[in-house]
């Protein structure tokens, strides 16, 4: 187990290693000066206003050395400062961003869990009934859809036609909650629902279910017990793909939704070509991707005693 | 997936699916067909793959439905200029942002231009973009991913290490990324796509090749003395064709989605070039006061994505009937 653990993470170094130094070489080599300002009217900056400010940035070292410095410092969670606010640090501008971005990507993901296992069970259970055309249905439109398109639909119907809820936007009461969060959930829950489905399908005719049966114990105890127990299994692998969906979808959810998280601030930094921001975002995403990926694997690892880490009882 | 039931037990499906052989192209001699023929119905005999994957598609009326819409698609995006009843971006100052009727069927966005013209160009642009593209990661993809998964060695350690590397950030979010640095327009747009979406099908590609590397008939070929190219442009990508189909229908939507996403941030193609997506992040803020401006490019990316996902699932149960249960 700790010899798996140790393998995962000297894979894992390297990745961000790499995917840090390519951010960091495409970044420096792109056009456009962040010694200038950005808006299209404003007066350019003097060769020695810029000479001063490439000195305080360390934009005047080279690129190796540049790199070097900002890797130690990013160890330290010290990103630098903006390109485009230039007196707020990075931290200061993404700080207050994670959390929102990570209560809505939560929730998204229990209500997509909870909604998607039950859903997948289901259909699974009354198979051709209402419950299963309702899951292949919603496992359609939320795989199929986007959700900056399926958020447009759900407020010219939530909002515009029903008026049941208010259109406010932003992240302050929990009635802004709702929508954000069930546009962000769509996606994720139909692929749960799917996988668990075929999951629960694939249970239902094993041996073991028929020895169940044959025993004669009842059918609830039977699809409780034998069934569900070893259905749920193969979908707790995609939860890893899961978070990382979460995390695509959020900017756009929360542009619509006008959400002050970290996926808004994303891209408006790609927009404004912020590289400080723009670094410290992907570097934060890769490392929490990956962890979330690790974690999802050991939780693999405790719900299925079959599955041994590092090769060998 | 979405299983659709097959309810015709041991039928060609099931025999093949009990050997665990891969169905092969007619053309190729190589396949071992002969436990096909006995426990089959007569009928069927001679029917070969295709036919029969296109007789098991025509039945699954979703799938059929998905491609009548990729047919209306095309259509729409080929004579885009013929059908168009304005320019795209000829601009009706009488009439802006006019709600649907009969002389702007769609209504009018804010700067006066007919909605209905710049959703048929936006039609143009997505399946120009989606098809292109995914032309170009199949030549580049396949070739990499079958010599990856025919040699091994430091080809595949080295396509395995990108994959670790790209796959450590969400693929979309690269893509922004790219876009933001290119600047917006369709080439970029085309490089952006096609960067981040070559690997998966690569991945896919290759392992096709590691399990069929395994199989009598290349292990033959190889005993026979053919060379490493003959093997597997003639027996390996043959066989390995349905999947990579299968792979390439699911493709399109992914870019379709991609470039929608992109113009929706507005890093996507550049105005006045109308796309669905862009429309959609344009007009969203004002769906309160002029509700149809968002609504229909919405509508109709939803539908476009809904049309390729149904024919690419019934393409997948038409294609490889093993992967059904």
């Amino acid at each position: 187990m700790a010899q798996y653990l140790l393998g995962r993470l000297l894979v894992m170094i390297p990745t961000i290693f790499v995917l840090s130094v390519v951010l960091f070489v495409l970044m420096r080599l792109t056009p456009g000066s962040p010694l200038q300002p950005i808006a299209p009217n404003a007066n350019p900056l003097s060769p020695e206003q810029q000479e001063n400010l490439a000195r305080e940035w360390g934009l005047d070292k080279p690129i190796a050395e540049q790199y070097l410095v900002y890797i130690a410092k990013a160890a330290q969670l010290d990103f630098g400062t903006s390109y485009v606010a230039k007196s707020r640090t990075v931290a200061e501008i993404l700080g207050p961003t994670i959390p929102v971005s990570l209560h809505l990507g939560l929730m998204a993901l229990v209500l997509a869990i909870v909604v998607g296992v039950s859903l997948g069970v289901m259909a699974a259970v009354y198979q051709n009934g209402p419950a299963d055309y309702i899951c292949t249905f919603v496992a359609m439109l939320g795989v199929s859809i986007p959700n900056f398109v399926m958020a447009v639909v759900l407020i010219g119907i939530f909002v515009l036609g029903l008026k049941a809820i208010p259109y406010t936007g932003g992240w302050e009461t929990p009635v802004d909650w709702i929508l954000p969060t069930i546009t962000l959930a769509l996606g994720p829950l139909a692929v749960i629902a799917r996988y668990t489905r075929s999951s629960m399908i694939e249970a239902i005719r094993s041996d073991y279910v028929r020895t169940a049966r044959a025993k004669g114990a009842n059918e609830r105890r039977v699809m409780l017990i034998h069934v569900l127990k070893n259905a749920l299994i193969p979908p707790l692998t995609i939860l890893g793909p899961l978070v990382a969906a979460v995390a695509t979808g959020s900017p756009f959810v929360e542009i619509i939704f006008r959400v002050p998280g970290l996926g808004r601030y994303f891209v408006e930094s790609v927009l404004g070509r912020d590289y400080p921001v723009i670094m410290a975002v992907f570097l934060f995403y890769g490392v929490f991707l990956q962890a979330m990926n690790l974690l999802v694997d050991l939780m693999y690892g405790v719900a299925d005693p079959r599955i041994r880490f590092g090769g060998g009882e | 997936m979405v299983d659709i039931p097959r309810d015709v037990p041991g039928d060609i499906e099931s025999a093949m699916a009990g050997e665990g052989v891969m169905a092969s192209v007619p053309r190729s001699a190589d396949a071992p067909a002969p436990w096909v023929a006995e426990p089959v119905v007569p009928r069927r005999r001679h029917v070969n793959l295709w036919k029969d994957a296109w007789r098991r598609l025509q039945r699954n009326k979703l799938a059929m439905a998905g491609l009548c819409g990729i047919v209306v698609l095309l259509f729409l995006a080929t004579f885009a200029n013929q059908l168009m009843p304005y320019d795209y971006d000829y601009q009706n100052f009488g009439n802006i942002g006019e709600p649907p009727s009969l002389e702007f069927p769609l209504g009018t966005d804010l700067v006066g231009r007919d909605m209905l013209s710049r959703m048929i160009y936006g039609a143009r642009v997505s399946m120009s973009v989606a098809l292109l593209s995914q032309l170009a990661i199949l030549l580049i993809a396949v070739p990499i991913g079958a010599a990856a998964g025919y040699y091994g060695g430091w080809v595949d350690t080295l396509l395995m290490r990108i994959v670790d590397v790209f796959y450590a950030i969400p693929q979309l979010l690269l893509a922004i990324l790219i876009m933001g640095i290119l600047g917006r327009g369709l080439e970029n747009l085309f490089i952006a796509i096609i960067l981040t979406s070559w690997l998966t099908l690569s991945r896919q590609v290759r392992a096709q090749m590691l399990t069929l590397r395994e199989k009598e008939f290349v292990k033959a070929s190889r005993t026979a003395g053919a060379s490493a190219f003959y093997i597997i442009v003639r027996h390996m990508l043959p066989n390995a064709l349905s999947p990579i189909i299968v792979a390439v229908t699911f493709g399109i939507p992914q870019i379709i989605f991609a470039e929608a996403a992109l113009s929706f941030i507005g890093v996507g193609i550049n105005p006045p070039m109308p796309s669905w997506g862009q429309m959609v992040g344009e007009y969203q803020q004002y769906l309160r006061s002029n509700w149809h401006m968002a609504v229909f490019p919405a509508i109709a990316i939803a539908l476009t994505m809904l049309s390729f996902t149904f024919l690419g699932d019934g393409l997948r149960d038409a294609l490889d009937p093993r992967m059904n249960d």
